[in-house]
């Protein structure tokens, strides 16, 4: 499952709230999924701040949020979430985490504020299912996005799924899976308009 | 060191410099997001002259984490 809340106004700017409204959207998440009404009592932080379910460590999930937006990924496997806003990108950020054949997809793109960050999100969200400590260079982790918005990686790992584009927002999803399994049909999405 | 990182942290973020400590979190504290930071980390290398490669800015928990590696850094 994987639900995003986005704001179209100036709400969800704040960091403290939009990590309130994360774990709120976790809450539901888990009651829709498995009917367990959990709440903050539930929830564990690590070191390095991530939360996790204490009593229920089969359920994996991710949260990401950005200015404006906070996005969930609920999965039976390791997954990783990252949104943006889609804005103005620096050149020299693109240089140092894109491939060479993404640089090329992004220069001959119309649209490259957007072409920019589906490829950071991708690859946030590799990383982020992967977990913390796992030293990959972004500009190993290479992708192509294709006119429908289905993604081939070499992370053969690695589902991806492209949400764009929500309102402004860019949403990259990664559930890790074996290649030879078929992702349960768990990647619905569900979007709620923030006030 | 720390003005710099301060001077280039003020494109991304309000901050109230009065509160700012090398103990500050870019992320929990100042609300940067991965992107920011990254994008903080390439105007450092540009005005310093240096390379921070993306194995070693991914465990600056600190902006004194941040300041202390671009020290040893130029000092090498």
């Amino acid at each position: 499952m994987i639900i995003l809340a986005l704001s179209s106004g100036t709400n969800l700017v704040d960091h403290a709230q939009q990590h309130q409204v994360a774990i709120e959207l976790l809450f539901q998440a888990v009651h829709e999924t498995y009917g367990i009404q959990i709440d903050e009592r539930d929830i564990g932080y690590g070191k390095n701040g991530k939360p996790y379910l204490l009593n229920y460590p089969e359920i994996q999930f991710s949260i990401s949020h950005c200015c404006g937006g906070v996005a969930l990924s609920m999965q039976a496997y390791r997954t990783g979430i990252d949104i943006e806003n889609i804005r103005g990108f620096d050149p020299v950020v693109s240089k140092k985490i894109l491939t060479i054949d993404e640089q090329h997809h992004l220069k001959f793109s119309n649209q490259p504020e957007q072409t920019f960050f589906q490829l950071w999100t991708l690859k946030e969200s590799y990383l982020k299912a992967l977990g913390t400590g796992i030293g990959i260079p972004m500009n190993k982790i290479s992708f192509q996005i294709q006119t429908d918005f289905t993604v081939q990686s070499n992370r053969k790992l690695g589902h991806f799924q492209l949400i764009s584009n929500y309102s402004g927002f860019v949403t990259s999803v990664c559930t890790l899976v074996n290649g030879k399994r078929q992702l349960p049909a768990s990647s619905d999405i569900k979007v709620i308009y923030w006030p | 060191m720390l003005n710099i990182i301060v001077k280039n942290l003020i494109d991304y973020v309000e901050i109230d410099l009065d509160r700012i400590t090398e103990k500050t979190s870019p992320v929990s504290d100042l609300n940067l997001n991965s992107y920011d930071f990254i994008s903080l980390i390439g105007k450092l290398e540009a005005e310093l002259g240096i390379d921070i490669p993306e194995r070693d800015f991914r465990n600056f928990q600190t902006l004194g984490d941040l300041d202390q590696y671009i020290k040893e850094k130029i000092q090498h």
